[in-house]
């Protein structure tokens, strides 16, 4: 051979070495990194916070590499159960809180580790009731975010024009029905203005009052057995479907699908803290006064808080990572930014007092309301949702007897609820 | 010149196997995607099956028996279904037809515009056709009550009306796919020979007659493909109503009133986890999709020659 060409062809032999070690070392370090699949339902402030977060995460943890997937609300729950299934779900994913125990008695979340936050650390750095729907067999199994408690909002035009002072919170629902009808306004045989914004979104009357009806909540765990549907349960179900059929304070007809309230055609509205910042989008210049929800008869004042949870899932091979970007997403500096962009209410006690936060006379307000909260611990969600909407729809749209359609929806969440551990 | 008998099978046998080669990629489509799925979700309502548990007990017909005998909800599901295919289906066919009918006429003018516009609704996104009718159908200030208020008629609650929320989908449905079927129609009467008109003018036959005893005739293998794709369309009503009915997470309302069986399965198969249970529907549907389809075959389909 031309020694020229052998020159060559060694030269060529060490250069294709060189450039397989080098693919070999950087495919090995690829290859040490975890990569952490992580799964929400969309809301786009979330989405935002969510990837602000992963490359504050993915700095600090360069091992770890975040792949974020923001699923739009409808197909979310969709591609969850049957992923989780066919073993390919995510590791790290999002869920309501009173969903937590479905996922958990099926065998699908790992518990936290003890050595990413031991147990006694972790429930002294959370707000008792957004951790309560998280423990399990003495272990938890998720970490809250995405915390909103239901407050009661008026429109402070329309009430210095009916007369009514927005500073004052109602005592009783005697007096915020009496409010909801002087705030009504009606053109001809039409309704021109809602009292209260209530056929938009019944659901947070449903979980609020039916919460904080009892002690117990919402549904009796160890019985699973629903609590409204005994003497008070149906004479709060009479008083909030009177507010439609015979005080007219709102119509399922009178701009149906749309915000009443947003636009200033209701007095009021009972919504999650996080519609503040819905409010400020939709419409900025409409002013508003927050309250804590009056009580039910003979009950204390207080309201019903929801969250969700992060979750990790029991097929992941990577537990202990998943946990500790879960333990970063609900981290303290984590939750500022939760509470500033993401509409949400922090969980964590150290940043009650945080004169920050507290800068926000809204957020300010929010905050001394959550030591009131109880959490909202139907054990499911839309499933849970449906039943009582239909409660509402018997009574309203159908003329039904209120005691009746109270029964049925507490026998169908009874059976649901059977069947649920079944499974 | 005519080959040898042998010859001629060798060449049909060959034309055969051409025939299958050419029609693999999709009969093999056709098997994996349609064929094997529908085999698995018979096996599968078979049994009880809820999703995150490792077991599936095998029940037999049971989930059969409770769909038909022993669950309101999908009762009214199919009710609801049926009620959407023949409100749907009926009309949508007889406007396209007409307007068909009207485009294909040679001395209209703008004929190309007019068909442009009329299928127009068909390309647009079901989802956002949707939320604009769920705009236009809102009782209070919705522009299709604000028409009846201009002739001194209160219109309905649409969605947010038991009885009028099926009408209102209807109505998207029926506006969005007429379209469609016209394009179909249009097909249809210019694969039909002028000369059979021609000669049936010259024996003196009105509009009528030749509408209903050559037009009509001639179109029938048209009509019975739209017939069929629409019931078709119309038994797999889903997006449509988790448009225009959803509402927090609720789909189908108020009170099931726009509750459909898809919509039904898909909420039976991934809120309620029951797959075994929802299988059983899809099956269901499956059979009634075929069963729909062969009848209006036969009773539709008449042999012509011309």
């Amino acid at each position: 051979m031309n020694p020229r060409i052998r020159a060559n062809s060694r030269k060529l032999a060490v250069q294709v070495i060189l450039v397989g070690l080098l693919g070999m070392t950087t495919l090995g370090s690829a290859q040490q990194k975890i990569t952490i699949v992580h799964w929400q339902h969309h809301y786009a402030a979330r989405e935002a916070v969510v990837k602000q977060l992963i490359s504050e995460f993915e700095a600090t943890h360069p091992d770890i590499r975040i792949d974020f997937q923001s699923i739009p609300y409808g197909d979310y729950f969709q591609k969850i159960g049957p992923s989780l299934e066919a073993g390919t779900g995510p590791d790290v994913f999002q869920i309501p809180g009173p969903q937590v125990y479905e996922f958990y008695s099926r065998g699908q979340l790992a518990p936290v580790p003890a050595d990413v936050y031991a147990t006694e650390e972790l429930e002294a750095d959370f707000v008792p009731w957004t951790i309560q729907l998280l423990k399990h067999d003495g272990q938890y199994v998720g970490l809250p975010t995405d915390v909103q408690l239901l407050l009661l909002f008026y429109n402070d035009a329309l009430f210095e024009e009916a007369g009514l002072d927005p500073s004052v919170s109602f005592a009783s629902l005697d007096e915020l029905q009496a409010a909801a009808s002087s705030l009504t306004k009606v053109s001809g045989n039409r309704l021109a203005q809602a009292g209260i914004n209530l056929t938009y979104s019944p659901y947070q009357w449903y979980w609020n009052y039916l919460t904080t009806l009892h002690d117990l909540g919402a549904v009796d765990e160890q019985t699973l057995s629903v609590t409204y549907d005994d003497a008070s349960g149906v004479a709060w179900w009479r008083w909030f479907t009177d507010l439609i059929t015979v005080h007219h304070i709102d119509d399922p007809e009178f701009l149906a699908g749309q915000d009443k309230f947003a636009v200033g055609l209701a007095g009021m509205d009972l919504h999650e803290f996080t519609y503040a910042g819905n409010l400020a989008q939709l419409n900025p210049d409409l002013e508003y006064s927050l309250h804590l929800p009056p009580p039910a008869p003979g009950r204390p004042e207080g309201a019903a808080g929801t969250h969700w949870a992060y979750v990790v899932s029991a097929q992941s091979p990577k537990t202990e990572a998943a946990w500790e970007w879960v333990k970063f997403l609900t981290s303290e500096a984590a939750q500022r930014e939760w509470v500033a962009d993401g509409g949400e209410l922090p969980s964590r006690i150290s940043l009650y007092d945080d004169p920050e936060l507290r800068s926000s006379p809204t957020t300010a307000f929010a905050l001394d309301a959550m030591t009131k909260a109880v959490p909202y611990d139907a054990i499911g969600w839309d499933d849970v949702y449906a039943i009582q909407q239909n409660i509402w729809e018997t009574i309203v749209l159908q003329g039904k007897d209120v005691a009746d359609a109270v029964a049925k929806g507490a026998a169908d969440e009874e059976a649901l609820y059977r069947e649920k551990q079944r499974e | 010149m005519r080959l040898p008998a042998k010859n001629r099978h060798s060449l049909n046998r060959k034309q055969t196997i051409w025939a299958y080669v050419f029609l693999a990629p999709s009969l093999l489509f056709f098997a994996v995607f349609v064929i094997y799925p529908t085999i698995r979700s018979f096996q599968y309502s078979l049994f009880d099956w809820p999703l995150g548990v490792p077991q599936k007990t095998f029940v037999g017909l049971e989930n059969y028996r409770r769909l038909l005998t022993d669950d309101p909800v999908f009762m009214t599901s199919v009710w609801n279904t049926v009620r959407f295919t023949v409100g749907t289906t009926v009309p949508t066919l007889v406007i396209a037809l007409l307007l068909a009918m009207a485009l294909n006429h040679p001395q209209l003018k703008l004929r190309g515009l007019f068909r442009t516009v009329y299928f127009l609704p068909f390309v647009l996104s079901l989802v956002a056709v949707g939320f604009v009718w769920r705009w236009m159908l809102e009782p209070t200030f919705g522009p299709v009550n604000a028409v009846f208020r201009i002739f001194g008629i209160q219109g309905p609650g649409w969605l947010a009306s038991q009885t009028w929320a099926l009408p209102g989908v209807m109505l998207m449905s029926i506006w969005r796919d007429t379209g469609f079927y016209m394009v179909i129609f249009l097909a249809g009467l210019q694969t039909i020979p002028s000369a059979f008109h021609e000669a049936a003018m010259i024996d003196g036959a009105s509009a009528w007659h030749r509408f209903w005893k050559v037009t009509l005739p001639l179109l029938n293998p048209t009509i019975v493909f739209a017939s069929v794709i629409a019931v078709i369309n119309g038994l797999q009503l889903y997006t449509a109503v988790y448009v225009m009915t959803g509402k927090s997470g609720i789909y189908g309302g108020p009170l099931n009133s726009t509750r459909s069986v898809v919509l039904q399965i898909v909420e039976t198969a991934f809120r309620s986890l029951n797959m075994g249970y929802a299988s059983a529907a899809v099956f269901l549907l499956f059979l009634a999709i075929l069963g729909l389809s062969l009848l209006q075959i036969r009773i539709l389909d008449r042999p012509f020659e011309y």
